[in-house]
């Protein structure tokens, strides 16, 4: 009998601490999650290239054959100086397991920044579309245009120039046409997204 | 019977120490909860029969679990997230400790320490060597534009899985060399 009530207490007692520290670090909680969420978004861009606060003021931009996007997403505008210095779109791809999400940084003059996939099912090991590093298969593609040609636009495989991730022929051919998709978009739409007034 | 307690920290020392600071974030979330649960249980084992010990011990060790995952989620959403699934299995080493005949406080404490010291090796050792950098990502706790060191391209094979079991196995080897060293 005593250990049961022994026990009840222990069990109350918890209950009650888990919950009041729940409460009191509530803020601190949320404010890390935004935190973490900018990083994800924004590490993309170097430091230097922006000293505003691109999520603050997101574009909705509707939905987008060329973006590959069926409901509305969010663009990001980075400014230094009051100048925009890079575009963040969000671009969705059909991938080999399932849908891949993109998010593609474009500098003003239409030149690919830099890319990576925020959302992605590929076989791991095969298409690691989610390391980061160097060696990374989507940092070969920064720097490109879409003046630069079919050519640098299209797999080996197809004829083209870019080498495709080794056993991933699929999903290599698919970013590189998302990515090719947003670069579209942007000279498109350049001046109504440089324009774009938070 | 210490040895079961480390035992069933294997999941959680395996799995979240491919970097120093998640290392180093499951090593402290260890040392909170298998400590203070050895500590908490040390007063109760003179009211409580082995069986309803279990019981508080699981009670305890759920609310000091919790705990260490709210102060995580506080510190880092990063770490929360690479680190939340391995937190609760930190559960299945306190109940062996509620189960140890051996009463003291310092069985808990030991156990707790000696995981954070492991965690804080094996981290080391495989982000070094894995990665070829050391506390990368320390901004997710430091904010800043600090991001630990980078060196070279590392052997990605010890940040899987697969490379925390040899490198946790040749630690053990260089441990157990060096004993019989000590020994004539």
């Amino acid at each position: 009998m005593r250990g049961g009530a022994v026990v009840a207490l222990v069990a109350l007692l918890g209950a009650a601490t888990v919950a009041a520290l729940y409460q009191v670090s509530k803020p601190m909680i949320e404010q890390r999650r935004d935190l973490a969420t900018e990083r994800r978004l924004l590490d993309l861009l170097p430091p230097s290239l922006y000293d505003n606060r691109p999520l603050q003021a997101p574009v909705v931009l509707p939905a987008d054959a060329r973006l590959g996007t069926s409901g509305t997403e969010r663009a990001y505008l980075a400014r230094r100086d009051g100048q925009p210095s890079a575009v963040l779109l969000p671009v969705h791809a059909k991938g080999y397991e399932g849908p891949i999400h993109l998010l593609v940084a474009i500098a003003p003059d239409g030149r690919l920044l830099a890319s990576k996939a925020l959302a992605q099912q590929e076989t791991p090991g095969l298409a690691a579309l989610d390391e980061s590093g160097p060696k990374h298969w989507m940092r070969q593609l920064a720097g490109q245009r879409i003046e630069d040609g079919p050519a640098a636009w299209t797999l080996r495989t197809d004829g083209g120039e870019i080498d495709a991730i080794a056993g991933a022929t699929i999903t290599s051919r698919t970013v590189l046409q998302a990515i090719e998709g947003a670069l579209t978009f942007f000279d498109a739409e350049r001046a109504t997204l440089l324009e774009a007034r938070p | 019977m210490t040895s079961r307690v480390h035992l069933l920290a294997l999941a959680p020392l395996l799995a979240c120490t491919d970097l120093l600071i998640t290392a180093l974030a499951i090593g402290g979330a260890g040392l909170f909860v298998i400590g203070g649960c050895g500590a908490l249980l040390q007063p109760l084992r003179r009211f409580l029969a082995a069986r309803t010990l279990t019981l508080a011990a699981l009670f305890i060790a759920g609310t000091l679990a919790s705990c260490a995952e709210i102060a995580l989620q506080a510190l880092s959403h990063e770490l929360y997230r690479i680190t939340s699934p391995f937190v609760p299995l930190l559960l299945l080493p306190c109940l062996a400790l509620a189960a140890d005949g051996s009463h003291g406080i310092r069985t808990g404490l030991r156990a707790g320490a000696l995981f954070l010291l492991l965690a804080t090796l094996l981290g080391a050792v495989r982000e070094m060597l894995g990665h070829g950098s050391l506390f990368a990502h320390a901004q997710w706790v430091l904010g800043g534009s600090f991001d630990g060191w980078t060196g070279f391209d590392g052997l990605p094979l010890l940040t899987e899985t697969a490379g925390a079991l040899m490198v946790l196995g040749l630690l053990l080897a260089a441990l157990r060399h060096r004993s019989r060293d000590d020994s004539p």
